[in-house]
């Protein structure tokens, strides 16, 4: 399941495009750096992991697996 | 339960002055891919602790706020020639260098190509984003023809500013890089391949097989102008026409380090430095005038070493000595000039304006330095030098059948022997005639043969008459 | 036990003592013979030579090296010392220990071989950018182009600052008797700050860059307090100066021509004497200021006054105005040297 620290995000929107199951969007809610920080759909995800490795951020990010 | 995370960089960034855990890079930059990578390969080979990275200036130059391993920055432009001293500082280390597109493809490029070459052991992770990024957007020599950046407001125009440049390709035409690649990470299928890559240039140099080169196409949004996505497609449908993902080289598997050819080894200073013969130091003896020599002649005709000899002959006789030539270009075959100064008491100036004894093996010589000679002096004279300015007054020519002596004896090259034969006879050198012949002889110490055959010369030309 | 070797051989001799592990080095006329034994010694002891493309070069793998923990060198000659610049600016910034070699040669620009003391700016005050000095000695005689080389690697270590041994072409191609070192030096451990590839290295890092304007100037004043501390190391000498009416100041090869000069002057009933610097940098202002106190000073080098500047400077800095006022020069360029005649008869015009 991917978790998403918002904090760190920088919004660019490479997880949102690389993501096989298109489950990450741009949140609404805005990070201490008024960042729309991205957000997990809340369904679909298969801890695939590619939003990892496409995001430029360390941990941004992270995916646990079941 | 396992994780996907992020391993090998520290957890939070004190470094860059605010405790955070989000890098300095731009939304969506090609560094903070890479750099994720280069963290998470060192830490899974277990490297950290060998690992030594050459950090650039750049976009790269904050990379040791991230990465849990050691750090040295260098100049920009220069993290190739620094990684070459690291890791021959260090050969157990991993030295792994960072450099951009105008650290290393513009200031840096003969560093690193000259690195290359030599084969240094280090690996070199070269980012091509196209253009200088920390400093805003200027062309690169990775830059693609038209592309605009803010010195190339108009695009880039091959008829100023000539073509892209291929490092990779540039690199391949080396015998010693052993694994040379271009990957990029504009997109999920080529981020695991450079993940790939990158692993391996950190295998390679863990286990020391050489010099590798990893170019790594990077989108750049913000001088792009473009947003991340977009840049990435940039990168594969813009820059992957002008740079193919490739390998270009890779020897890796059955590559076996060259090791050096064995050399004489010394154990340490004191033998390598030990002589035969002790000469102990000057021990001073203000009794002892200092006198000076000049020794003038043709390159080749050997008054150089005439004057090494008197030199160390006075070091014999424990006398302060020194001698230098007058080196320089005249030295090719032109005319030569030694001067040696021998005293009771250490030496003040090494320059010899007023010799006492002057030694000439041709005319030009003669002319030059025969007006400097002191008052009570000696001139010795090649016989064959024509006495075309008469000396000062006091002094006392000599002529000398120096080279005729040598060829009579068959050793055309003894000239300068028989002129140290001269001196000896003419006692004018106030050092003994054994410290002058031993000093012959043992100028000869890597051919004995020859300087018995010397001394034999020596004694010859001294019990001629006349 | 003495060997009879150039100054640039006696340099290495004195480099290899001194436990100096690497050497990179871009070949230079007059500095040749320290490139040609450093080829042959180094290797033969285990160490490391390495010839690089350029100075640039040289100076900046001498940085991986010494930031690596290890005492390295390169020599070189104006050409190749200018090319340094940037590189002792960095080494300086980032408290790194190193030697250069500079056997100064004649220019501007291409000059020729012959010797020269023009370097002296940029060797004395730091050539590069930003607030930064080396700690500069200049031998004059072959044993000091071996003990001055051994003095520039504790400098360099003790100091953590890049040393600069300031020699010239003469004296690199004057051969003198020299005494061989009585032992090597053990090599220092620089673990605590350098990037040596082991696990208690694993944090360290080297760096001249402070993104922070405020941490930049503390740095900078942390630097400058250790050019200050450095002034205890100051070296220098005199000799016939205690009853000198007039006093010659030299260094280098300069101070033999000097010395020469003083002992003509006696014979002739002058009561003439010599002060020579060891290091140019830090200058020895107090040992200057007690040689020269009410005395005529003649400053005799081989460049267009740059040291007698210096001189001048120090001895208004140590409160002797009057004799700083009244410094006069006997000076050379080209690759011509000063001769003692010249020397004499110019002191004598002092009197």
């Amino acid at each position: 399941m991917v978790q998403i620290d918002k904090e760190n995000c920088k919004a660019c929107g490479r997880c949102v495009a690389a993501c096989p199951k298109k489950c990450l969007a741009l949140g609404d809610e805005f990070n201490a750096m008024g960042i729309r920080a991205v957000k997990y759909t809340g369904a679909g995800c298969v801890s695939c992991g590619l939003c990892f490795y496409n995001c430029p951020e360390p941990y941004a990010i992270k995916v646990v697996k079941e | 339960m396992a994780t996907i995370e992020q391993k090998g960089m520290y957890r939070s960034f004190p470094r860059s002055g605010k405790d955070v855990s989000f890098t300095h890079y731009c939304p969506g930059c090609g560094h903070g891919i890479i750099n994720k990578l280069i963290a998470e390969a060192c830490a899974e080979l277990g490297l950290q602790d060998r690992t030594i990275f050459v950090d650039p200036v750049g976009c790269g130059v904050f990379t040791y706020y991230y990465w849990d391993a050691a750090h040295i920055s260098a100049a920009h432009g220069r993290a190739s020639a620094v990684a070459t001293g690291t890791c021959r500082a260090r050969p157990d280390a991993v030295t792994m260098a960072y450099q951009g597109d105008g650290d290393l493809g513009a200031i840096g490029f003969n560093n690193a190509f000259q690195a290359a070459s030599r084969g240094e052991r280090f690996g070199c992770i070269f980012v091509n984003n196209s253009l200088y990024g920390m400093t805003g957007g200027q062309m690169a020599p990775t830059t693609l023809d038209g592309e605009t950046t803010t010195t190339t407001p108009f695009g880039r125009d091959p008829a100023l500013t000539g073509h892209p440049l291929h490092v990779c390709e540039v690199f391949n035409q080396l015998a010693a890089p052993v694994y040379i690649a271009r990957v990029s990470v504009a997109d999920t299928r080529r981020i695991l391949q450079a993940k790939q890559a990158i692993r391996k240039m950190f295998e390679i140099e863990r286990d020391g097989k050489g010099y590798a080169l990893l170019e790594i196409l990077a989108p750049c949004p913000t001088n792009f102008r473009m947003t991340a996505e977009k840049a990435a497609q940039f990168c594969i449908t813009e820059m992957e026409k002008e740079y193919p993902l490739a390998v270009f080289r890779d020897v890796t598997k059955d590559a076996t380090p060259l090791v050096p050819r064995d050399v004489p080894r010394a154990a340490d200073c004191a033998a390598l430095f030990a002589e035969k013969t002790v000469v102990p130091p000057a021990a001073d003896d203000p009794a002892i005038a200092e006198k000076r020599f000049k020794f003038a002649g043709y390159g080749g005709q050997g008054v150089l070493s005439l004057g090494l000899t008197v030199a160390e002959a006075a070091r014999l006789e424990r006398r302060h000595t020194l001698w230098f030539p007058s080196y320089g270009p005249e030295q090719r075959g032109g005319s030569a000039n030694c001067s040696v100064v021998v005293s009771g008491t250490p030496i003040g100036s090494p320059t010899v304006e007023h010799p006492d004894v002057l030694v000439c093996m041709n005319q030009p010589s003669y002319e030059r330095f025969v007006g400097d000679v002191v008052k009570g002096g000696t001139v010795i004279v090649d016989e064959t030098v024509p006495l075309t300015v008469a000396p000062p007054e006091g002094v006392t020519v000599v002529r000398w059948p120096a080279i005729r002596l040598a060829e009579e004896f068959g050793v055309p090259k003894a000239a300068n022997t028989m002129m140290l034969a001269a001196l000896k006879k003419l006692a004018c050198t106030g050092l003994s005639g054994a410290s002058l012949e031993a000093a012959l002889v043992a100028s000869f110490k890597k051919k004995p043969e020859l300087g018995e055959k010397n001394r034999e010369l020596l004694r010859k030309a001294e019990a001629r008459e006349g | 036990m003495t060997k009879f070797v150039k100054g640039n051989e006696a340099v290495v001799i004195g480099a290899l003592y001194a436990g100096c592990d690497l050497y990179f080095g871009y070949p230079i006329t007059p500095a040749s013979e320290i490139a040609h034994g450093a080829a042959k010694w180094f290797p033969m002891l285990g160490r490391t030579f390495v010839q690089a493309e350029c100075e640039t070069a040289s100076v900046n793998m001498m940085f991986g090296a010494a930031a690596a923990g290890k005492l390295c060198m390169t020599a070189t000659s104006g050409p190749g010392f200018s090319l340094m610049q940037e590189g002792l600016s960095y080494l300086a910034g980032a408290e790194l220990p190193a030697v250069v070699v500079n056997v100064n040669r004649a220019g501007p620009g291409l000059g020729n071989v012959y010797p020269e003391q023009s370097d002296y700016t940029p060797a004395v005050k730091g050539g590069g950018h930003g607030n930064y000095q080396t700690f500069t000695l200049a031998p004059a005689s072959a044993q000091e182009m071996c003990d001055l080389t051994i003095k520039a690697f504790e400098m360099a270590a003790k100091w953590r600052t890049p040393a600069v041994v300031f020699a010239d072409g003469l004296q690199g191609q004057m051969m003198e008797s020299v005494a061989l070192p009585a032992a090597e030096v053990p090599r220092p451990d620089f673990s605590a700050w350098a990037a040596q590839g082991e696990p208690k290295t694993r944090a360290n890092l080297v760096k001249s860059i402070f993104l922070d304007a405020h941490a930049q100037e503390v740095f900078n004043e942390k630097l400058q307090a250790k050019y200050e501390a450095m002034r205890a190391d100051a070296l220098a000498e005199s000799c016939l100066a205690d009853d000198a009416d007039i006093l010659l100041v030299a260094f280098g090869i300069g101070a033999r021509i000097a010395r020469t000069t003083a002992e003509t002057l006696r014979k002739q009933g002058v009561k003439a004497g010599c002060f020579r610097p060891i290091t140019l940098n830090p200058f020895p202002r107090e040992q200057l200021a007690a040689a020269a106190k009410g005395r005529k000073i003649l400053s005799l080098e081989i460049d267009a006054g740059q040291f007698a500047d210096d001189v001048r400077l120090n001895l208004a800095k140590a409160g002797l105005g009057a004799e700083a006022a009244a410094v006069k020069m006997i000076h050379r360029m080209g690759g011509e040297v000063v001769t003692v005649d010249d020397a004499v008869k110019a002191a004598k015009e002092l009197l």
